[in-house]
């Protein structure tokens, strides 16, 4: 199996190489809103480099966010149009989970959380049980720092929650108020890796879990900003 | 045996049509499947970007696998790829390109990188293949309303264009200050067949006569406040009336520049495209005048009219013929001018 991981969800512009037994190769750039034009040539020059072509792939694994709402969207096309030109299948994979499955030291619980702006988070909670698929606990979600820190103190004020992801900054004060329990993992720790998309992509598609091409989208967690407005003005919501 | 015919799989998705075309040596159309989000917008009287987006993502493989199919052509059969880069809306552009890349990359084949303008224009040579040169072309739209002059199918000059807003956007605006709904174009069209075009005397922006210009915001103020005295006076809007009054004038406006270049330059055919090209009365209007001047008016069908991707594989041809490519790191431009 090769499997190539895209990963276009946050500034990190991620691609990486892998089979079952090896990452293959890996690039995360730190681009900010350049995915677009870097995301096709960083791909080819990784195919060159390693000396592989793109006949050679047996899958694709794409981040579905939460994340950058463009980004998302060149990630997911580039890894729908490569997976439908070259008839392999595709998996879509959380960027949380993605950023869950970077931990490897033992805790109970992996808190990934991204930068959603206005004091709020993208997160969901994992428990670590192996080092390649953390378990779900709770689903993606968009919540204010402050929701977030009361429904920890809720779930489990007495364990030690490890926290990856860009949103940490945000919400670390929200938590320490509530005297929650958490490690702040390192700059290493705060962007999604695609060898890790690649991995967990690897474990579903062998699994055969695999996403249809036409139905795959991003989960952007948020309805866009137009349609808010339009129900809060006709429907009152 | 050498295969000499070209294959190109081509995409537009600058606005709210998200379409895939096939196409044979430029011209010959072997598919062209355009999804239309029209009514996912209507409700918001205009397209909402980041709506368009979401939705482009989501049609963008049911559409590609459509047009092969109606095709009958596969992946590998093809000889290039093409998308819009400009102009447009950003997000829409970035689905496309990225799809267009993506292909040119995983099937080995060279990007085309087109003008969504040029594409209107060359719908244009798809209908009447045997266009006589030289051509004014007047190309109008909801993002640009421009005068082009064309020795030969390789280029053009402008001569003129918009000053402020582009004429489809005169449309879509009135239309939605009148409750008309969108798109503005169809609906004000609809609504001005029962009203008397001559009933308000709206201005007509053609005082600058040594200029190809055009100039639509002065109108569109005029109309506003036009209503909004009326409503003030307590008096009812006769709807038809402004309507059919608004599109002469635009109308008028086209008329007086298109006819000052057909009488400056000597040309032998005078085409129409852009969204605003499907209005039957401006077609009916030109095409009264040119004859006069022994000059056919030509315009695509109405398939070719709005948005669609078999324009941009027209253009992508030449362009591939020229080898006239893009590399990958090629970005959208949504301000892109011809």
């Amino acid at each position: 199996m090769l499997v190539l991981g895209i990963d276009t969800s946050t500034s990190n512009c991620g691609i990486s190489l892998a089979t079952e037994t090896k990452i293959i190769g890996e690039l995360n750039f730190s681009l900010k809103r350049q995915h677009s034009e870097k995301l096709l040539p960083l791909i080819r020059q990784m195919f060159v480099e390693l000396a592989y072509k793109p006949e050679d792939l047996t899958g694709i694994a794409v981040t579905t966010g939460p994340g950058s709402f463009t980004g998302l969207r060149i990630g997911l096309t580039a890894a729908k149009v490569a997976a439908l030109a070259l008839a392999i299948p595709l998996v879509g994979i959380s960027t949380l989970k993605v950023l869950a499955a970077n931990v490897n030291q033992k805790a109970d619980y992996i808190l990934p959380m991204l930068d959603a702006r206005n004091e709020r988070v993208y997160t969901a909670l994992y428990k670590s049980n192996n080092i390649i698929v953390p378990e779900s606990i709770w689903d993606s979600q968009a919540i204010s720092c402050q929701a977030l820190a009361n429904k920890l103190v809720e779930f489990d004020e007495n364990v030690t929650y490890i926290i990856v992801g860009n949103g940490v900054n945000i919400a670390a004060d929200y938590l320490e108020k509530k005297n929650i329990k958490f490690l702040k993992s390192g700059p290493a720790f705060l962007d999604p890796k695609s060898s890790c998309l690649a991995m967990l992509g690897i474990h579903y598609l062998q699994k055969g879990e695999i996403d249809d091409i036409h139905q795959l989208k991003p989960d952007y967690l948020k309805q866009p900003q137009a349609e808010i407005n339009w129900l809060k003005k006709y429907e009152g919501k | 045996m050498t295969n000499q015919d070209i294959y190109i799989l081509s995409f537009e998705t600058s606005c709210d049509e998200t379409s895939v075309a096939i196409t044979k040596n430029g011209l010959d159309i072997l598919s062209n499947v355009v999804a239309s989000q029209v009514d996912l917008h209507s409700k918001f009287g205009g397209v909402v970007p980041e709506i368009a987006s979401r939705k482009h993502l989501e049609l963008i493989t049911p559409v590609i696998e459509e047009a092969l199919n109606k095709a009958g052509i596969t992946f590998q059969e093809l000889d290039g790829v093409a998308a819009t880069y400009g102009p447009g809306l950003v997000g829409g552009l970035h689905v496309g390109l990225t799809a267009a890349k993506t292909l040119s990359l995983f099937l080995d084949i060279p990007l085309i990188a087109v003008n969504h303008i040029a594409g209107h224009i060359y719908a244009n040579f798809i209908a009447n293949p045997d266009l006589l040169t030289p051509i004014i072309c007047l190309t109008i739209s909801g993002g640009h309303t421009d005068l082009l002059y064309f020795e030969d199918l390789k280029g053009y000059d402008i001569l003129g264009r918009t000053r402020d807003d582009a004429a489809g956007e005169a449309f879509d605006k009135i239309a939605r200050f009148l409750g008309l709904g969108y798109p503005g174009g169809p609906a004000i069209e609809k609504a001005a067949i029962e009203g008397n075009p001559e009933a308000i005397d709206f201005p007509r922006a053609i005082s600058d006569e040594n200029s190809f210009d055009f100039s639509f915001s002065g109108l569109k103020t005029a109309v506003m406040n036009y209503v909004n005295n009326s409503q003030q006076r307590g008096e009812e809007l006769d709807i038809p009336d402004i309507a059919a009054s608004f599109q002469q004038a635009v109308i008028d406006s086209l008329r007086a520049k298109l006819l000052l270049a057909v009488e400056t330059y000597r040309v032998k055919s005078v085409v129409l495209s852009g969204g605003v090209a499907a209005n039957q009365h401006l077609r009916q209007e030109l095409a009264k005048e040119l004859s006069k001047k022994g000059l056919k008016l030509f315009f695509p069908p109405m398939e070719l009219c709005t948005d669609n991707a078999a324009m941009i594989g027209a253009v992508a041809y030449y362009q591939f013929l020229r080898e006239d490519f893009a590399p990958l790191s090629i970005s959208a431009i949504p301000s892109l001018k011809l």
